[in-house]
């Protein structure tokens, strides 16, 4: 017969291997939505090098921000890449997330494109105009008009998403199109000129990675472990360049040097540059674009944007 | 006692059923009440699940048809959604809260609050405002309502489309809750029935193989408990009560064995006490004894009396030690353990025997303590132990009384164990030193390795002499001694040599002077017999002599006158023959010839005298009182020509004041002229000298003539025959070889010895030892000289 002690012990140890074998409860996928936008490419190259091993993490691709915004409101996402108004946006009508990460400032990389025929944007008067309404192509083609002194009734404006953008142009269903890169470089290639582009705007064009507040509190290491995962890919770029590029053209699907081209046209601030951005700069900017939205009626409400910036997880990298 | 519940007192079988039967029914209500419930909240989450993802793809759906103005689409996929059975209703409002699109057709253009009573303002302005969808359950749970945010498209001068409309679809889930109910309620009566079942076979098995092989377990068990131990259940197979009727029968199996054993073993412990005399009893906490069998055969009491009280039994005990036995029979002296003692007892016939006993507390498991005591009757042994001390105390007593030396050496290193004090005697050292210094210490190294030797090949029963040994002793003197010794087994010192020594110096001593004196006894026989044989040949001698020496005389007396007859007759006729010569010759010689026959006819007659006086055996004369200083002075007298002849040396030495001796004056002058004529004889010139002195002998009290010469001296073999009659040096010289032996015989008769001591070239001395006629204080004397 055992003893008591030792009994005991066997039937803890038994009852422990039961629970842990059975009743394990599925880990949380942290699902992070995107479209497809050079600047959150690190994420699918971290994932390519199979960076990604202590969180699991789902990349739920889209075909437009739109998608991705929709998807984040119905609470299918727990993060998302993307632009700082568009996560102004979506702070007025629930501030229920936090802005982790700054991917990257676009420098060039959006742009207002037209038929070669049109040689500015006063020309684009009374002209249709592409652009997905939805998200960041309003503030960019509010931000391109106002340039010229022109207003939103002195054009005709045609939503269209971005997977649509490329066809409307080729169709002549618009005249000009408020488009990003990789499908910028698809239609310079076709012979569209650029009359407005984001180097024209440096700083207000921004792309962020927010996450729900109910998933950071309980995992933020690893939201960590998803930033350090980022950064990592960064550094993959650097060394590795070309295999990085090859690697991310599977989904840019741009060919050639455009890969590189177009990163040229984007800064992708490092951790420590980051760190910088989130302590300050970024609510500079982001009162900047709130006050621009509410001048061109493109948010109702204001936005405690100091609540929405959370540099913790990337501090915690140290 | 403590209570017992029904579970504790009811069989297994019925109570395992009947728990398995509780168990189904909780199971049942539990299933009721908690399982369909749950398994309700359950259906609502997936169905919410399915609903917000059919909103997602719809919101999506409707949006781009409105984005790209194909209103008709919208409603064409609202008609598509009335066809799903559980969709209840669904339809689109815009900016405004007026239905634009809907599954029935009749509510398009009317507000939503007004169309549908259930859709709640509350929740479509709080979809618009959060521009994400929302799902609400009903009430009764029964439907859920699901709402999405849709852009319908811009004001005019918007960049950023706000009109915003929304999307309600009503699902119904009480059709599915319903055959989730039925189901489930089919699995959990399933369930019970299986439970039932269960516990119907459980039930039946536990009678078949429980309940019943339990009862014959027991039934075994009350046959075991009265003391039947060949009772078996004989079961066989691999289940539990099969196990534990093996184990019970190879537990009764054990018990009949260990009682055979136990039956077997009282019975060889019975005869084992019968055998040993040894007899056991106990006292109990209420003072009653019981004795074995055994003790009461010894005690010679009836069996009837082998239960009796401890005074009874130290009735039993002899006067004098009653009250000391007392006190080892308390069982209540548990701190004393086990004792032993022994004691006298009284039998039944009066004798008393010798008992040896052990006692010993046991502490009982119930009540008070048991003391258990064994009697073992001593008295052959005590007398034999008495015997064997008083044995070994004799031979204590033989070892240390014996007047031989004996020593116990081991056999195998020949260490000495032991020695009497005759052994400390002849070594002159202790027993200690004996032992410390071992055999080396006496004896040589050559002599003790072939005693050792010896001593090693000896068998049982022979024994060891040896006649003479050097034995060293302490001082470093030697003597010899005889040694004799043999083989014993001495207890736990296993073989040993017991040797016996004996000094044999006195004995040779005594035995030398015997052959001395055995040579003397049959040199004094031979005296004997030639004294007899010369008084007989003196006796027939003499008459002739007579005849010779008278005859002679007449002859001669005939010569003088023959011869003037004879003389004429010459002168007459001339000179004529007589006897061969002519008469002339003859008559010059006639005279000499018969003085010859006179003084050889006297000189036998001398011999015969000294012959008789030789043998003569009477004492007469011998009373007188000799003053042995005369005696000695007269022959030096009488011999004062002779003296002078022979040296220049002579002394005479007479102590004063000697005792005077029983004899013959006559004589013992005799003597001393005889030995002082051979010592002057036996000087070979002048300058050699003769000493004659008288003493006291201090050691024998003897008065002591001793005449000493620078002479000759004599070889061993003349000095053993000087007193045998007729034995002479001086035979040429006309010694007859009487004059020691008649001299030895006088000095005997007056009771003394005539003791010679010579060496060839070292002269001879003589020594007259007469014992004094009165005791007197004269030893130490000096001798005076004169």
């Amino acid at each position: 017969m055992l003893p008591k002690g030792k009994a005991l012990f066997l039937l803890t140890i038994v009852i422990l291997a039961i629970t842990t074998a059975c009743s394990r409860e599925p880990e949380r996928p942290l699902r992070v939505g995107t479209n497809v936008w050079p600047g959150y490419e690190p994420l699918y190259l971290a994932k390519d090098l199979s960076f990604y091993n202590e969180t699991q993490v789902k990349l739920v691709e889209y075909s437009s921000a739109t998608e991705v915004i929709r998807a984040f409101r119905g609470g299918e996402l727990e993060a998302a890449a993307v632009t700082l108004d568009e996560a102004l946006l979506l702070a007025q009508a629930d501030g229920g997330f936090r802005i982790i990460l700054v991917c990257d400032y676009s420098n060039g990389a959006d742009a207002l494109l037209s038929k070669p025929s049109l040689k500015d944007i006063k020309s684009l008067r009374g002209r249709r105009v592409g652009v997905e309404t939805g998200a960041l192509g309003a503030y960019f083609l509010a931000r391109a008009l106002d340039s010229e002194g022109l207003k939103a009734d002195d054009i005709t404006v045609v939503p269209l998403s971005v997977d649509e953008h490329e066809r409307a142009f080729n169709e002549e269903a618009v005249d000009a199109v408020v488009t990003f890169e990789p499908v910028r470089t698809r239609l310079l290639e076709k012979g569209a000129s650029v009359l407005f582009d984001s180097s024209r705007i440096p700083g207000e064009i921004v792309d962020v990675l927010i996450v729900r507040n109910d998933y950071l509190s309980g995992n933020r290491e690893k939201a960590g472990a998803l930033l350090r995962d980022w950064f990592r890919a960064l550094e993959h770029i650097e060394k590795e360049p070309d295999d990085a590029f090859a690697r991310m053209d599977a989904r840019l699907r741009m060919g050639g040097e455009n890969p590189k081209e177009a990163f040229k046209l984007l800064w992708l601030p490092s951790r420590r540059e980051n760190i910088g951005i989130l302590g300050g700069e970024l609510e500079k900017t982001a009162e900047k674009l709130l006050s621009v939205m509410s001048e061109n009626r493109l948010i109702d409400k204001t936005v405690d944007v100091r609540a929405l910036i959370d540099s913790g997880p990337l501090k915690g990298l140290e | 006692m403590r209570q017992q519940f029904f579970f504790q007192k009811a069989p297994l079988r019925y109570i395992v059923p009947s728990m398995l039967a509780l168990f189904a029914a909780m199971a049942f209500l539990y299933s009721f009440l908690v399982y369909v419930p749950l398994a309700e909240r359950e259906l609502e989450k997936s169905e919410l699940a399915e609903i917000f993802q059919e909103l997602s793809y719809l919101q999506r759906n409707f949006e781009r048809q409105f984005r790209k103005g194909q209103f008709e689409e919208v409603q064409q996929e609202m008609s598509a959604l009335g066809a799903n059975p559980s969709h209840e209703f669904a339809f689109i409002v815009d900016d405004n809260g007026i239905v634009i699109a809907s599954t029935r057709l009749g509510m398009i253009g009317k507000r939503a609050v007004d169309a549908y009573p259930g859709v709640l303002g509350k929740e479509l302005s709080e979809v618009k405002e959060r521009l994400a969808p929302l799902v609400g359950i009903s009430e009764n749970g029964h439907g859920a309502t699901g709402y999405a945010p849709i852009t319908l498209g811009s004001f005019e001068h918007e960049l950023r489309p706000s009109r915003v409309g929304v999307f309600v679809i009503a699902h119904d889930m009480s059709a599915k809750k319903a055959a989730m109910r039925i189901y489930l309620e089919r699995q959990i009566l399933l369930l019970v029935l299986a439970l039932g079942l269960v516990a119907f076979v459980i039930w039946l098995m536990l009678s078949v193989w429980l309940a019943r092989p339990i009862m014959h377990l027991r039934r075994a068990a009350e046959r075991l408990a009265s003391g039947d131990l060949t009772v078996r259940t004989g079961f066989s197979g691999g289940n539990e009560v099969a196990v534990i009727g093996r184990a019970f029968d190879s537990m009764a199996e054990s018990m009949e064995q260990a009682r055979n054993k136990v039956e077997e073993t009282g019975e060889k412990l019975r005869e084992a006490q019968a055998l040993a005399s040894l007899g056991s009893f106990e006292i109990n906490g209420e003072g009653e004894t019981v004795l074995s069998a055994e003790l009461c055969r010894m005690l010679m009491v009836p069996d009837e009396l082998s239960r009796l009280s401890v005074d009874a039994f130290l009735g039993m005990m002899h006067g004098d030690d009653r009250s000391r036995v007392r006190l080892f029979l308390d069982p209540m002296e548990e701190e004393r353990g086990s004792a032993s003692f022994d004691c006298r007892v009284v039998n039944g016939r009066g004798e008393t025997r010798s008992m040896s006993c052990i006692v010993k507390t046991c502490p009982a498991r119930t009540g008070a303590a048991v003391l258990i005591g064994t009697m073992q009757d001593i008295t052959e042994r005590k007398a034999g132990e008495q015997a064997l001390r008083e044995s070994e105390e004799r031979f204590r007593l033989i070892f240390e009384q014996s007047q031989d030396a004996q020593l116990i050496f081991r056999l195998g290193d020949f260490d000495i164990i032991d020695a009497n004090s005759a052994a400390e005697d002849l070594l002159c050292c202790s027993l200690e030193e004996i032992i410390r210094g071992g055999p080396m210490f006496f004896m040589g190294a050559e002599e003790l390795g072939r005693l050792k030797e010896e001593a090693g090949s000896l068998g049982k029963g022979t024994a060891l002499a040896k006649e003479t040994v050097d034995i060293r002793k302490k001082s470093g003197e030697v003597v010899t001694a005889s040694l004799s010794g043999q083989v014993i087994k001495l207890g736990a010192l296993g073989d040993s040599f017991i040797c016996t020594l004996r000094d044999q110096t006195e004995r040779l001593r005594l035995e030398m002077e015997a052959r001395v004196n055995q040579s003397r006894l049959i040199q004094a026989n031979k005296m004997t017999s030639i004294g007899t044989l010369a008084s007989g040949v003196a006796h027939e001698i003499n008459n002739p002599n007579n005849f010779i020496m008278f005859n002679a005389g007449l002859i001669s007396e005939a010569w003088k006158d023959a011869s003037a007859l004879l003389d004429e007759r010459m002168r007459e006729r001339g000179s004529f023959p007589v006897g061969g010569m002519p008469y002339a010759e003859m008559r010059a010689l006639m005279p000499e010839l018969l003085a010859g026959m006179t003084e050889g006819s006297r000189r036998i007659k001398s011999i015969v005298e000294m012959l008789k006086d030789f043998s003569r055996n009477d004492r007469d004369g011998l009373d007188g009182s000799v003053d042995v200083n005369r005696a000695v002075s007269a022959a030096c007298a009488l011999l004062g020509n002779q003296i002078d002849k022979h040296t220049d040396n002579f002394e005479a030495s007479c102590a004063e004041g000697l005792p005077p001796v029983k004899g013959s004056m006559q004589r013992i002058e005799q003597v001393v002229i005889n030995l002082l004529l051979n010592a002057l004889q036996s000087l070979p010139d002048r300058k050699s000298g003769v000493k004659v002195a008288t003493y006291i002998d201090s050691v024998s009290g003897t008065v002591n003539i001793k005449v000493s010469d620078e002479g000759a001296g004599m070889s061993k073999e003349v000095l053993e025959r000087i007193t045998e009659p007729f034995f002479t040096t001086k035979l040429t010289s006309g010694g007859t070889g009487l004059g020691l032996s008649i001299s030895y015989s006088i000095v005997k008769e007056h009771g003394g010895t005539l003791e010679f001591s010579s060496e060839p070239g070292k002269g001879t001395s003589a020594v007259i030892k007469l014992p004094a006629a009165a005791a007197g204080n004269h030893i130490g004397q000096k001798p005076a000289h004169f």
